[in-house]
């Protein structure tokens, strides 16, 4: 009788939980946690990630359309972020379409890459991914050298690093953050770029978040 | 004559406890992750533990098999988790709940607990049966339900066991990450919050009620509890030399009566009875011992004797 | 449980639990598992 009432229950919850998740594709791909686990500070942790980041200065690195990565493209610019994710990673895919929009709102003085750490064992999931959150820039799959080290070295996913142009690691941002995300990642930029002694900027529409140094 | 035999006591468990720290040190081997604030990165996290262990702990060196499980029905690529099922099905099959009694160190921290010289709390009847049934649906709904369903728009899951309930976690992973990077505590929300205090309810708890968490929580005590009907060791309770002293049933630190109940889906297979049991009626049935006429499955005793 | 029936299911989940694991190595799951275990994903560890 009881065994009853229990298998009872739980197909009646089984059942609500496959109709709640069928209903909540939305198109920005947002996940919103139940109420009250949302952080209230805009910025996810700053600094030199977990024991520091290697630079790239010796590496060769190949990119999801078949190209390579190399300190040249890193030379050209002022700054390179890399975004450094998994496909496994709930809050990496949640931060993606933000991300991409901020990515084509960067002057070109600033590079845009992500780093997807399993890309190359799951090409296609990462693809679709990619594709689904409206990214239309270059993603690295594979590398060796520095950029081993780099992937070995980010801990947490997601993580970004701020690369300058002679590979130096001048920022970055492990995790990621539930509010203003353009905000707080060109404020992290902007603090880059101050290390690297260049100038601050600004980008259309987006409030630059408060520093939390 | 039998009470003789009481002075063996505690054979088995000297040997259990040894091969507990011995397993908590192999899974959790790795020191210089404790040191340096880094995770392990060797291929042996390829491997799952068959315990409960934390693979965010830095010093672990294998892969959980519930966040293995989670992380794979989670992924956006949709697999059927073959290699952690059949690694979690060969670990239930060959040993079944003996790797909660003998192997498992959140386990052994709880059994630790208990040794606190506090009045244990004795559950009533009705609320331990009730509550022996929130494993399975914490195994069901939070271990393979709701990681394999609930998805947003880019296929993104959740580890929604490790992330809202394992006191494990938190405790290998969650706290020593904390202490060992200063700037992660900027992060820490109410989510981390939640998971401290329901990881405190749990150890207060195994402080008053032995293996508080084994009994009523853990989804792979559950999961292994399918198995303990047919695993290849068990334990049998010869009910014609009972004595129903009651002994047996004072120290079972799962709350079972072990006459009736050794060897069933809660027993660990500790052995607490087998050690104090002053007529020698519980053993260990081995499969190498099984065409040995001295052990008995309980089935063959008489399952319509009473007992004494 | 009658010793024929424990005998059965035994020998049943050993060669499911294998043939799993086989299914599993040549999927290569295992690098599924070894990458979500080398690396921490802040929200599964109940922090962010």
């Amino acid at each position: 009788m009881l065994i009853k009432r229990i298998v009872s229950f739980l197909t009646v919850l089984i059942a609500v939980l496959i109709l709640c998740s069928c209903g909540k594709n939305e198109d920005r791909g947002k996940y919103e946690g139940p109420e009250g686990f949302v952080r209230d500070r805009d910025y996810s942790y700053r600094g030199d990630g977990f024991g520091g980041f290697p630079s790239l200065e010796s590496f060769t690195a190949g990119t999801d359309d078949g190209g390579i990565f190399t300190s040249d493209d890193l030379a050209s610019r002022d700054m390179t972020l890399i975004n450094i994710w998994a496909t496994w990673c709930g809050p990496c895919l949640n931060e993606m379409p933000e991300l991409a929009e901020f990515a084509e709102l960067l002057p070109d003085s600033i590079g845009f890459y992500t780093l997807c750490v399993d890309g190359y064992e799951d090409t296609d999931n990462m693809a679709s991914i990619l594709s689904k959150a409206g990214y239309s820039g270059k993603t690295i799959i594979s590398g060796t050298g520095d950029i081993g080290n780099l992937v070995d070295s980010a801990m947490y996913v997601p993580t970004t690093v701020f690369v300058d142009s002679s590979g130096q690691i001048a920022g970055s941002v492990v995790g990621s953050p539930r509010e203003n995300l353009a905000g707080c990642y060109l404020a992290a930029l902007n603090d880059a770029l101050e290390n690297t002694g260049l100038q601050r900027i600004s980008l259309p529409g987006v409030t630059e978040a408060e520093s939390n140094g | 004559m039998h009470r003789d035999r009481m002075k063996a006591s505690g054979r088995i468990q000297k040997i259990r406890i040894i091969i507990q720290l011995c397993s908590a040190v192999l899974c959790n081997g790795y020191l210089a992750g404790l040191k340096r604030g880094r995770l392990f990165t060797g291929k042996t996290k390829a491997f799952c533990v068959p315990v409960l262990n934390c693979y965010s702990c830095p010093a672990a060196l294998g892969a959980c098999p519930i966040g293995s499980l989670q992380a794979v029905l989670g992924s956006s690529s949709g697999r059927f988790p073959f290699y952690v099922l059949g690694t979690l099905m060969l670990f239930g099959v060959l040993l079944g709940r003996l790797v909660c009694g003998f192997l498992c160190p959140f386990g052994l921290i709880q059994e630790l607990l208990a040794k606190i010289p506090v009045k244990k709390i004795s559950v009533p009847k009705k609320a331990d049966r009730l509550l022996r049934y929130l494993k399975y649906i914490v195994l069901a709904v939070f271990v393979i339900l709701l990681p394999s369903f609930f998805r947003n728009g880019l296929g993104a899951s959740l580890p929604w066991f490790c992330k809202y309930i394992c006191p494990a976690g938190t405790l290998e992973g969650g706290i020593p990450l904390m202490l060992l990077d200063p700037g992660l505590r900027d992060l820490a929300g109410p989510l981390f919050w939640w998971k401290v205090l329901l990881l405190a309810v749990i150890l207060a708890g195994a402080v008053f009620i032995p293996r508080f968490f084994c009994r009523y929580m853990c989804p792979l005590g559950a999961f292994y509890s399918l198995f303990s009907r047919f695993s290849l060791v068990r334990m049998t309770a010869d009910r014609r030399t009972c004595i129903s002293c009651g002994r047996c049933g004072e120290v079972c630190p799962m709350g079972i009566d072990p006459v009736h109940q050794i060897s069933g889906a809660e027993c660990i297979l500790c052995g607490r009875c087998k050690d104090v049991c002053p007529a020698s009626s519980i053993s260990y049935d081995l499969p190498l011992h099984a065409h040995d006429p001295k052990y008995r499955s309980s089935s063959e005793a008489g399952h319509g004797a009473s007992p004494g | 449980m009658d010793k024929t029936k424990t005998a059965a299911l035994r020998i049943f989940f050993l060669i499911l639990g294998a043939v799993f694991v086989i299914i599993g190595l040549l999927d290569k799951e295992y690098i599924n598992v070894l990458n979500k275990a080398v690396r921490i994903c802040l929200e599964c560890i109940g922090i962010g």
